[in-house]
């Protein structure tokens, strides 16, 4: 049940953590990314037919986008390795009911990383993107 | 673990489902316009989804020692200072 449990936690990060390539990948191909070829002209405010988006204020929220999502992106790496030191250890049978604190602390620091997300999504992809 | 009841296995998926279910009001709570309450109620829901996460997984609502008590209300503590410092050079900047 261990065993399955951690594959099944490495199985869904590393989705996550591809979901996040697609992702950033996007935003290279659209100069979405902050610096002297950023692009983010002629795009419409939602809710605000004719109105346009200043690029200057787009390039502050990717700028903040690829800090924080970033940051996390490298917080869920280090969980992947901290997940794949446990497989192991559970693999030759360490952990016992008795003993099994790596695996708790391991949960904790996943579930850190777990509340941050839980804050970034609705700030960063949310947020003001309400129709009408 | 296993051999542990199966009560603590279903708390746990219960917060499971009600963390999956708070995922969803928010998504449908950013579709309606409520102006400045839009930031507002996405961030109420989401403090209530990490609370639970850091009672039942975190495993803090059975937490009885002082120490860690005194450690989580630091940390919220700190965590204060660093916003309120962001907010406020946020809240004072002139955009022209």
């Amino acid at each position: 049940m261990l065993l399955i449990n951690l594959v099944l936690t490495l199985i869904l990060g590393l989705t996550f953590l591809g979901i996040k390539a697609v992702e950033y990948n996007e935003k290279f191909e659209k100069h979405h990314v902050p610096g002297p070829s950023f692009q983010f002209d002629h795009v419409q405010v939602a809710g605000h037919p004719g109105q346009y988006a200043d690029p200057r204020h787009a390039q502050i929220f990717f700028a903040l986008y690829f800090i924080m999502t970033g940051l996390h992106a490298l917080h869920m790496i280090v969980g992947v390795g901290i997940f794949l030191w446990l497989l192991q250890a559970a693999w030759k049978g360490r952990f016992t009911p008795a003993y099994n604190t790596p695996v708790e602390i391991g949960g904790l620091y996943w579930h850190f990383v777990d509340i941050v997300w839980i804050y970034l999504f609705p700030l960063l992809y949310l947020i003001d993107r309400h129709p009408s | 673990m296993s051999e542990h009841s199966s009560s603590p296995l279903r708390t746990y998926i219960t917060i499971w489902l009600t963390l999956l279910a708070g995922t969803a009001l928010t998504v449908y709570a950013a579709t309606l316009d409520l102006r400045p309450f839009n930031a507002a109620i996405a961030l109420i829901i989401a403090s209530t989804k990490a609370l639970l996460v850091a009672l039942f997984f975190m495993h803090l609502r059975h937490a009885s020692e002082k120490l860690l008590k005194l450690v989580v209300i630091t940390t919220l503590f700190f965590l204060l200072i660093l916003l309120a410092l962001s907010m406020a050079d946020y809240g004072t900047r002139l955009w022209s």
